[in-house]
């Protein structure tokens, strides 16, 4: 029986050659979308991003804004340790550790907001409140 | 003949391969490559918006100039010299405003009849007494309320193309709607720019601009996760629940959303009222007056501003307007539909 060949060698090659261009085209982009970055900001300016997803052993910021605000990282999370303002709310927002998780200090004009891959399929992209 | 068939159809074969790595390598390129995310502090809340198209970095930028500039030139009744601020210092006489901030007003007004007072932007004095979310509040006094309640009555304030007239002891709060307000100047300046699409949330009043988006609606007994989503298709979404804001005193909780008719935070087997509906301004007021009015009610002020609606009530269940049925979805195991 003789074989039926579609591709020649040359088409393979071809082939080869896009698929090749395509991985390396793709493959960093789907890496950066499992990650996750926290970004801190003082009265709208950006202070610091932080890439959590690699982000290991302990680190704190002391935010220069009034109130003071201090920001913790460690293993991959990201939480306000302490904040000089009245109620605390940024505080009490404990850890941030997912897509689209915030922790704000209205006196202070600070946000800490955690941005990266969704957490599934399924989750919003905002969440009316 | 069989050999140039089967070239024909390996250079179909290529070129199809071709066309689907780079159409799919644009796709994720141009996807990731303009859009902007930017979250920061206006208008005593937190914006945060995500844009994407050509001109999403401009749009971005205007945006928050634009926020900044309708709390303190209208909307805000502690910025001096905003038009609330100075139609509350100049309470019984005709005050100059901007086109925008008339319409809004007579739009509010337009909502308070049609909700039977239920809404009504003259509660200001009471809602300052309150205080509610300051931080700094204590249970105020009958005397006081019933005292305050006297003034209020959306039916005193006359409102023209440029000007706006409260009555003498009145004060007009835009706290109820300003996040809505904010959504509609934000769609209006989206339109001007070459974007593709955008979800903004005003404090928790969204717009989705463009593509369909999936909206969580906040859990009242946990807000910091959703208890259900729905898909939003180019309009505004906004709710009003007892858990935003609110204080504790003599063993009872105190909401922020105020009865005009009581003068105390309104009563109701709703723990939020969520509506969608094309502007902004009419979510905020609308889920306001639902609230307020509790279901029933609700559903033919709703039908008037052709909006939908999720009510979740304190019992769990939760009931969807008709329009909205295949969007809505519930996430949550401890909550119901009707």
């Amino acid at each position: 029986m003789k074989k039926i060949k579609l591709f020649s060698r040359y088409d393979l090659l071809v082939l080869i050659a896009i698929s090749a261009l395509a991985i390396i085209l793709l493959v960093p982009n789907l890496f950066a979308s499992k990650s996750l970055t926290a970004t801190i900001t003082v009265d709208g300016e950006v202070i610091e991003r932080v890439d959590l997803s690699s982000a290991t052993g302990f680190r704190e910021i002391k935010l220069e804004s009034d109130p003071a605000v201090k920001v913790r990282i460690e293993n991959g999370r990201i939480c306000v340790v302490e904040a000089e303002c009245e109620d605390k709310l940024c505080v009490n927002c404990g850890w941030l550790e997912s897509d689209g998780a915030m922790a704000v200090c209205l006196p202070a004009k600070v946000v800490v907001s955690v941005d990266g891959s969704k957490a599934s399929d399924e989750a919003p992209d905002v969440i009316t409140y | 003949m069989k050999k140039a068939k089967k070239k024909v159809v390996s250079i179909v074969a290529v070129v199809l391969c071709a066309a689907v790595v780079i159409g799919l390598v644009s796709y994720d390129y141009i996807k990731s490559s303009n859009e902007v995310n930017k979250t920061y502090i206006a208008m005593g809340t937190v914006i945060s918006s995500s844009i994407s198209g050509k001109d999403a970095e401009k749009a971005t930028a205007e945006i928050e100039e634009a926020i900044n500039g309708l709390e303190t030139a209208c909307l805000s009744w502690r910025a001096e010299e905003s038009d609330v601020w100075r139609i509350n210092l100049n309470a019984g006489k005709d005050v100059s405003v901007s086109r925008e901030t008339a319409a809004w007003i007579g739009r509010a007004l337009d909502i308070s009849a049609d909700s039977d007072g239920a809404f009504d932007i003259t509660v200001g004095k009471l809602t300052q007494l309150w205080n509610i979310g300051s931080g700094k509040e204590k249970l105020p006094d009958k005397e006081t309320i019933k005292v305050l309640l006297e003034d209020v009555g959306y039916k005193k304030v006359m409102v023209s193309n440029t000007s706006v007239k409260i009555d003498s002891f009145q004060a007009i709060d835009l706290g109820a709607i300003g996040k809505g307000i904010a959504c509609d100047v934000i769609r209006d300046i989206l339109k001007e720019y070459d974007v593709k699409d955008a979800v903004i949330s005003v404090g928790g009043s969204v717009l989705i601009f463009g593509n369909k988006a999936s909206v969580g609606i906040a859990n009242p007994d946990n807000s910091s996760q959703y208890m259900a989503t729905v898909e939003v298709d180019n309009q505004s979404i906004s709710t009003s629940g007892d858990y935003e804001r609110f204080f504790e005193a003599e063993g009872k909780k105190y909401h922020h959303i105020l009865d005009p008719e009581s003068g105390y935070p309104a009563v109701t087997d709703l723990r939020s009222v969520t509506v969608i509906c094309d502007s902004g301004l009419d979510c905020d007021a609308l889920s306001t007056a639902c609230f307020i009015l509790g279901y029933r009610e609700s559903l033919e002020l709703l039908e008037k501003y052709e909006a939908q609606a999720v009510f979740v009530f304190d019992n769990h269940t939760v009931s969807v307007t008709d329009g909205l049925k295949n969007d809505f979805k519930l996430t949550s195991n401890d909550y119901t539909v009707e």
